[in-house]
């Protein structure tokens, strides 16, 4: 086979782990945000009507300057992105806060390489640094002891409902963080009354299924063809995509064959994007359960986000 | 950590010779002194027990970073140079890491014992691989803006503050505008947290129990132990590293030096003497 320059992964583990997922008939969504995948999520995020549908800065800081954000503050940020939200956030912040140290905490090294350029260029005086990690795996962070200001971590843009395990990455957050840290997580909110329709639309975009299916692209399959369906599961309240796909992969000798069947498929569906809603009282429920105070907690004026304050005692 | 069982074996091979290459390749050394022999003596013996710092502890960076550049620019035959070598591993990662078919990888290092230990590698799996014994801080004329990646593992705390600037500037030289510098450095300003290792092969004074005990399991005898513990003593009494104090001095350093600072990430290792925190880089030419 030879090399694609268009679709590639960031690593060369990943390939193995996303040919695992297939054969396991889930991808985690992970993967859509590095290596090539950088590039279609970008062309996601600013897209019409993404950063409408998924943030709301002003409502955000709002709810931080209720409960007197510090006048210093350290910025550890999980799931950063392409650094467009952040920049917003820190911009915001700067109208009452003084943002010493910005350290962003992601698994796609490729995106965080965007989000510093934006960070950079828009906040030329700002410390950007970055730690590796994933957020569904145990991890440490290393802090600065000279920092002596407060620190404030932000877990935004629906992260927690996009993972796979959502109550292990609030677990490993809860554990990385120092105490007494203050935390900004806002998640998206189940809508009384919606209907699957009102779930599913936003995302019935081009643009969406590119990002939505680049890693299997990275992988080698061809998807010019492939069936890519979007539908609201009940059970899991979670908007969930499922590509369905026609023939297996090959692969190059240079890397490492995983140990499953995904080279030699037929059809097979696989569940590529995850995006869970959640109620007031169950991400009260789970911040709580692994062990942050919830200092503020409420939905914003749209009823479709769910923004919280908590603390680390 | 990491050590492929074909570069055990490389190390093994260059561990029973070492002594000897140093004594007559070795010439002035990056730190100043007569002869680095004392250094290259010991390298191959401390890496066989993953005393030292390797690039293996960056590995997931560098597969990033190298497939990045890769796809960045579009082309199969990449010329990389590594600079300073002290053996083969930094080649090695590229090798393995890097997609491109055939990268031009040429190794930088005035110390001919370093170069011998990369063609050693090179040779005996029969990977094209250029050399060069030369300081950093000369490049020849036909190597200026010839090379579109260079990288080095914890190079740069090997010099003392005032001259790193310099070294960078001659690193820079040798890339072509866009080009990018791949590297790391260890930071002192911060204390890394604790990673799953608790014995370590070496302290301040030489090999602990642990490290004699490793390669007796390598299959070296007593006398041979012996030996190595003598060369490793004189490694741990005279090696020095100068302090690097954080990503404000990297940011500073890179600007100055005709850098941008493209990514910068910071990572726990085990260290070689204690955990130590490191940060990576990927600079790019203006």
């Amino acid at each position: 086979m030879g090399r694609d320059l268009t679709h590639y992964f960031e690593a060369r583990a990943h390939k193995a782990a996303v040919l695992r997922a297939v054969d396991q008939g889930e991808l985690p969504l992970k993967f859509a945000y590095a290596g090539s995948a950088r590039e279609t999520h970008e062309r996601l995020s600013r897209s019409e009507g993404y950063q409408a549908s998924n943030w709301r800065v002003d409502a955000e800081i709002a709810r931080l300057r209720s409960i007197g954000a510090p006048v210093k503050l350290e910025v550890i940020d999980f799931g950063p992105g392409d650094g467009v939200h952040t920049s917003q956030i820190i911009r915001a912040l700067a109208a009452g806060s003084q943002v010493t140290r910005y350290t962003g905490v992601d698994f796609s090294r490729s995106l965080f390489v965007q989000a510093r350029r934006v960070l950079d260029a828009e906040h030329p005086n700002l410390r950007v640094d970055f730690q590796w990690a994933d957020l569904e795996q145990p991890f440490s962070l290393i802090h600065d002891p000279t920092t002596k200001c407060p620190v404030l971590f932000l877990a935004i843009g629906g992260l927690l409902g996009n993972v796979e395990d959502h109550a292990s990455a609030a677990l490993n957050i809860f554990e990385a963080v120092p105490s007494g840290c203050l935390g900004l997580i806002s998640v998206s909110a189940l809508i009384p009354n919606a209907n699957a329709e009102e779930y599913v639309e936003p995302y019935r975009t081009p643009v969406f299924r590119d990002a939505a299916l680049e890693p299997l692209r990275a992988a080698g399959y061809s998807l010019d063809d492939a069936a890519f369906a979007l539908s609201w599961d009940v059970n899991a309240r979670a908007v969930v995509g499922v590509a369905e796909l026609q023939a297996g992969v090959e692969y190059d000798r240079r890397e490492n064959p995983p140990q499953c069947s995904a080279d030699s498929i037929g059809r097979r569906q696989v569940r590529v994007f995850l995006s869970r809603r959640f109620t007031l009282t169950e991400i009260s429920e789970l911040l709580e359960s692994v062990g942050f105070a919830i200092v503020d907690i409420g939905t914003d004026e749209s009823g479709r986000r769910i923004d919280a304050i908590v603390r680390k005692p | 950590m990491r050590l492929d069982s074909h570069h055990t074996a490389v190390f093994r091979d260059l561990s029973l010779r070492s002594r000897e290459l140093a004594g007559s390749l070795c010439g002035t050394s990056f730190s100043g002194d007569a002869s680095c022999d004392w250094y290259h003596a010991a390298w191959p013996v401390l890496r066989l027990i993953n005393a030292v710092s390797t690039p293996y502890w960056h590995l997931d960076f560098y597969d990033f970073a190298f497939r990045a550049l890769h796809h960045e620019l579009g082309n199969d035959e990449p010329k990389i140079i590594v600079v300073g070598a002290a053996d083969f591993s930094m080649a090695a990662v590229i090798h393995e890491t890097s997609p491109s078919a055939n990268p031009e990888i040429t190794v930088l290092d005035q110390c001919g014992t370093a170069i011998r230990y990369a063609n050693y590698w090179a040779e005996t799996h029969r990977i094209p691989l250029q050399t060069q014994r030369k300081s950093v801080l000369s490049p020849d004329e036909e190597d200026l803006e010839r090379f579109d990646i260079a990288a080095s593992d914890a190079l740069l705390t090997r010099f003392p503050g005032p001259s790193r600037g310099a070294v960078l500037s001659a690193i820079r030289s040798r890339l072509r505008p866009g080009g990018a510098f791949v590297t790391t450095v260890r930071d002192h300003s911060r204390v890394a947290p604790k990673v799953s290792r608790h014995e370590y092969p070496i302290d301040q004074q030489g090999l602990t129990a642990k490290g004699q005990h490793d390669l007796a399991q390598h299959g070296f005898d007593t006398s041979t132990v012996s030996v190595f513990s003598e060369m490793v003593r004189q490694y741990c009494k005279r090696m020095q590293s100068f302090t690097f104090m954080g990503l404000d001095e990297v940011s500073d350093l890179a600007k100055n030096s005709g850098f941008r600072l493209e990514h910068v990430e910071s990572c726990a290792t085990p260290g070689e003497f204690r955990e130590t925190t490191y940060l990576r880089l990927m600079l790019r030419r203006d």
